[in-house]
């Protein structure tokens, strides 16, 4: 066998159209500054390109959406969107990418603040107004369908979208929605949160951007709840329109360590094959939880609290003298009543504790006009006009076990009427 | 007896009312605990931690294809890189996000003062890959998406850098220095090779970058700096330009190989294909044994490496040419190849966690059969095989010789070609005959020109420099180098050969009067020498037209 090497090869010059030579320079002595900036905008004949400070270099994005193939960005007034199906393509060489400049649509200077799908269109939040915008592979076709002034948001990782029909967002009077108004599938501001406002105004009077955590969002997959961080509580809506069901709770951040219950900042909250995972710090250190833990069924001795506004019965200038309370319930609760309206902070003494359940109260061989102290029923001594309960469980026993608390019954006789 | 029912609470926390005239369903406080869809009251679950701390040094939480990722500014295992992978959470990997900076010209320009990563602004997840807007100390917010290996930051990959993001922005090269024009030629060059197939930029030190774009394509560039000291400035130099290469051949005196008679068996030839460059990990796997290692290919792998210029990588330091390839066996774990530490330049003990990659080494090798009745027969089959079935080769036979080329493109391609006899007796080969020496050049003519500005009856003088043009000659006997010469067919002519002596030239005219404006041609003819005993010539003849106009 003979064996030849190959040699004599040189370095290969590619043909070309033209050669340009560009060349970077400096006052003599000196240099360029930190920040400074330079581009190359080219008009050639199959396309035009931008090399150097583009569109994407310089800007400071605050939140990002992948939507329709592309990614969105939005920083500043404007947002910014790739190339279809590349999203580390963002300049004029890149046939989809483009941005669009927010204040060549709306005449109020407003700032950017988070995106959302909505109705397969992209919902672009601002601090004072939010565009409807509907999607095109041709960034020139990209259209603006609606302009919802005078709402926005404050925090961008408050937004997220339900499903794909509504987007649930905090703005600065509390959490509001997007919805369908009619058949024309224009959007109207709806006031989802407004049974919290009260309460969400009061939080945000303690959140200070930049200084305070940053409100973080998501929505369970499990069981479509919304929740958002918000200084120090996770407020959460459950929301289930078959069920007529729209209603908010707070969970607080914490988690078992050993027999104690710590506090934890969530700083990030993301969905991973369909459960909720937190980052979150305590005491400087970080950690990553999985809410409901590996069984999704894991429970801890957080404190569960339910505390019922004051209920007159229809009656509210009638005395009443109560007999006892049922109550429908699993898990173990500790329950109180309090029957003067008078007391301002009605179950900070743990001697209106009327008793401590484990299982429900009902009882079919109670028969009617019990005397408080039979069976079943509670004994509730007391008298007043209104009845305002309160229930706490920290009961940690998991599903199917875990804690419920049902329904309630007050049996009371009116002292005032004859 | 009276009775006041609850039947459920659907209407949860709700302040608008006092809480002394609130409608029954509605809460004063739910904490820790939501409502069902049946309006009852259950308490939430349990947030569980994955594993006590091991997140210092990161930021941010994503999902990915790769499951739950999390984000730190320094690589592993690069010091000073992180090294908390370890104590990660279970399920939780690390992404290193590197500083443009660092990124781009090596983690030993790193500094925790201005390139350090601050937090991470917001992460998404797009098509299994992590999308991060990343803010650093420099207080600059940067775009990365999904993650690559980078020379100089070992075999863990890292979040791969969106080059738009950081283009043109001057960041800091040290806490002292900004980065340099030099710096910012590199990264023209870096963005400028993204543009597409046929365009090519190359920084050629001092800030200078030189952008060419396919045959065909013509830009307007216009340049804006935001800088109170900087400037940034551009040239053209020459358009259409057809290209130049100098093929690689089989022998620095002949070019190829001769049969001094008609072989006894079927003649086989096998050539090596383009090369590739690959690391040698994705091809198989390796065993060290005193001196040398084995390399065992992948029982599927269908190139080999050939025996030179394997680069070693050790940590961030390249030693190319460290190995070389000397020898090949099979035994019971299969095919390899016995890579050895070429004269004293690197010893791989040193580097059992580097890795090795190997540059223009790898191939793909065929073989054909040829037959003939004649030496001239044979080598004309042979030549006819090479051409017609051996992708990238060209070759010319003559009488008993075969001159086989290589794809110029591969620049300077060091490959192999074996020719063996069928029936195992040794070749009658012997030294090639003579090539008859040949040149073409490209382009045949030049069009250029211009205009020189009429101004108070006076021209500013103004020189016009043409395009290339290229001689490739072949053939004869190259020895030391083919010899070019360049002159005008007609003299007098006032254009000027820009190379007089090179295969490539172009060609000025400079206008300093009236009289010289107008349509000027001269036909250029260029001697190509071999560097034989008698040396042989070839001619090759170029026509150049300057056409200039007067502007006011």
């Amino acid at each position: 066998m003979s064996e030849y090497t190959f040699t004599g090869g040189g370095a290969y010059a590619a043909p070309y159209g033209q050669e340009q030579v560009f060349q970077f320079l400096a006052t003599a002595g000196t240099t360029w500054d930190n920040g400074d900036t330079w581009q190359i905008d080219s008009a050639a004949d199959q396309g035009d390109f931008m090399l150097g400070a583009g569109w994407v270099a310089g800007i400071n994005p605050v939140y990002g959406l992948a939507l329709a193939e592309r990614m969105y960005i939005c920083a500043g007034s404007q947002f910014n969107f790739s190339d279809n199906n590349d999203p580390s393509s963002w300049e004029e060489q890149n046939p989809g990418a483009g941005y669009v400049d927010l204040l060549s649509n709306y005449g109020i200077q407003d700032t950017t603040m988070s995106l959302a799908t909505y109705q397969g269109m992209l919902a672009v939040l601002m601090q004072q107004t939010i565009q409807i915008w509907v999607p095109n592979a041709d960034p020139t076709q990209m259209v603006l369908r609606q302009v919802l002034s005078n709402i926005g948001t404050v925090a961008s990782y408050s937004v997220q979208s339900l499903g794909d029909w509504d987007v649930v967002f905090l703005s600065q009077t509390g959490f509001r929605s997007l919805r369908v108004r009619d058949s024309s599938l224009n959007a109207l501001i709806v006031d989802l949160g407004t049974p919290i406002d009260a309460i969400v105004q009061n939080a945000l009077l303690g959140y200070i951007p930049g200084t305070t955590p940053a409100p973080v969002s998501i929505v369970d997959p499990g069981t479509g709840r919304y929740w958002c961080f918000l200084n120090d509580t996770f407020y959460v809506l459950s929301y289930y329109p078959n069920s007529k069901i729209t209603a908010w709770n707070t969970y607080l951040p914490t988690f078992a360590s050993g027999e104690n219950q710590v506090s934890f900042v969530p700083t990030q909250i993301i969905v991973y094959k369909g459960r909720v995972y937190v980052r979150g710090t305590a005491s400087g250190t970080d950690y990553v939880f999985l809410y409901g833990g590996a069984s999704n069924n894991v429970y801890d001795k957080c404190v569960a609290t339910v505390q019922t506004p004051w209920l007159p019965a229809k009656k509210p200038s009638s005395n009443k003298i109560a007999f006892g309370v049922d109550l429908a319930l699993r898990g173990t609760w500790s329950v109180s009543v309090c029957m003067d309206p008078t007391v301002v902070n009605p179950f900070s003494n743990p001697g209106t504790q009327v008793a401590k359940l484990s299982g429900s109260t009902y009882d079919a061989s109670t028969p009617d006009g019990i005397q408080p102290g039979q069976s079943g029923l509670i004994a509730l001594p007391g008298r007043g006009t209104h009845f305002a309960f309160f229930a706490q469980c920290s009961d940690d026993t998991p599903g199917p076990n875990n804690p419920v608390l049902s329904a309630l019954t007050l049996v009371f006789e009116g002292a005032d009427v004859s | 007896m009276r009775y006041v029912v609850l039947e459920n609470f659907k209407f949860g926390l709700d302040s608008r009312r006092l809480a002394l005239s609130s409608q029954p369903g509605t809460l004063v406080k739910l904490e820790n605990a939501h409502i069902t869809p049946g309006g009852e009251v259950e308490k939430r679950k349990a947030f569980v931690p994955l594993a006590a701390g091991g997140l210092a040094g990161t930021f941010g939480l994503e999902a990915t294809s790769d499951g739950l990722v999390v984000f730190g500014g320094l690589p592993v295992g690069t010091s000073p890189g992180f090294t908390g992978t370890a104590s990660l959470p279970p399920g939780v990997s690390y992404i290193p996000v590197i500083h443009p900076y660092p990124y781009c010209f090596g983690w030993g320009f790193y500094s925790a003062t201005v390139h350090a990563l601050q937090s991470v602004v917001f992460s998404r997840n797009y098509n299994g890959k992590a999308f991060v807007a990343a803010k650093f100390v420099d207080g600059n917010t940067f775009l990365y998406y999904g993650t690559g290996t980078v020379s100089g930051f070992g075999t863990v990959p890292i979040a791969t850098l969106i080059l738009q993001s950081s283009a043109g922005i001057v960041v800091p090269k040290s806490p002292t220095t900004p980065m340099t024009p030099s710096d910012m030629a590199t990264l023209l060059a870096k963005q400028a090779a993204t543009l597409g197939a046929g365009w090519n930029a190359q920084a050629t030190g001092g800030g200078t970058v030189i952008l060419t774009s396919p045959s065909g394509e013509y830009f307007e560039p216009v340049t804006t700096v935001n800088s109170s000291v900087g400037a940034l400035a551009s040239t053209l130099v020459g358009y259409d330009f057809v290209g130049n290469s100098v093929p690689a051949y089989l022998s620095a005196t002949n070019h190829g190989f001769g049969l001094s008679s008609v072989p006894s068996a079927t003649v086989c030839m096998a050539a090596s294909y383009y090369p590739q460059k690959t690391s040698l990990q994705s091809l198989g796997r390796w065993q060290t044994s005193g001196t040398t290692f084995n390399f065992y290919l992948n029982p599927s792998e269908t190139l080999y490496p050939v025996a030179s210029n394997i680069v070693r990588i050790s940590g961030t330091a390249f030693h190319p040419g460290a190995y070389k390839v000397i020898g090949s066996g099979f035994d019971s774990h299969g095919k390899y190849f016995t890579i050895g530490v070429s004269g004293s330049s690197g010893d791989y003990t040193a580097d059992t966690t580097g890795y090795f990659e190997l540059l223009y080494a790898f191939c793909v090798d065929e073989s054909f059969n040829v037959t003939g009745a004649t030496t001239t027969t044979v080598a004309a089959a042979m030549a006819a095989v090479i051409n017609q079935n051996i992708i990238g080769y060209t070759a010319q036979s003559s009488n008993y010789s075969v001159f086989p080329l290589a794809n110029p493109e591969w620049g300077d391609f060091r490959g192999y070609f074996e020719i063996f006899n069928s029936g195992g007796a040794s070749l009658p080969l012997t030294a090639a005959g003579t090539l008859n020496l040949t040149a073409t050049v490209k382009p045949t003519s030049l069009t250029t020109g211009g205009q020189v500005i009429w101004s108070g009856g006076v021209i500013t003088p103004k020189k016009f420099t043409s395009g290339n043009v290229t001689v490739s000659p072949s053939g004869g006997t190259m020895g030391t180098g083919y010899k070019f010469q360049w002159r005008a067919k007609v003299s007098g002519t006032p254009i000027v050969v820009n190379n007089p002596t090179g295969a490539t030239t172009s060609f000025s005219l400079t206008v300093a009067t009236a009289a010289g404006a107008g349509t000027t041609t001269a036909v250029y003819i260029c001697t190509v020498t071999d560097n034989a005993a008698v040396p042989n010539t070839v001619t090759v003849q170029v026509t150049v037209i300057f056409t200039i106009g007067i502007g006011v």
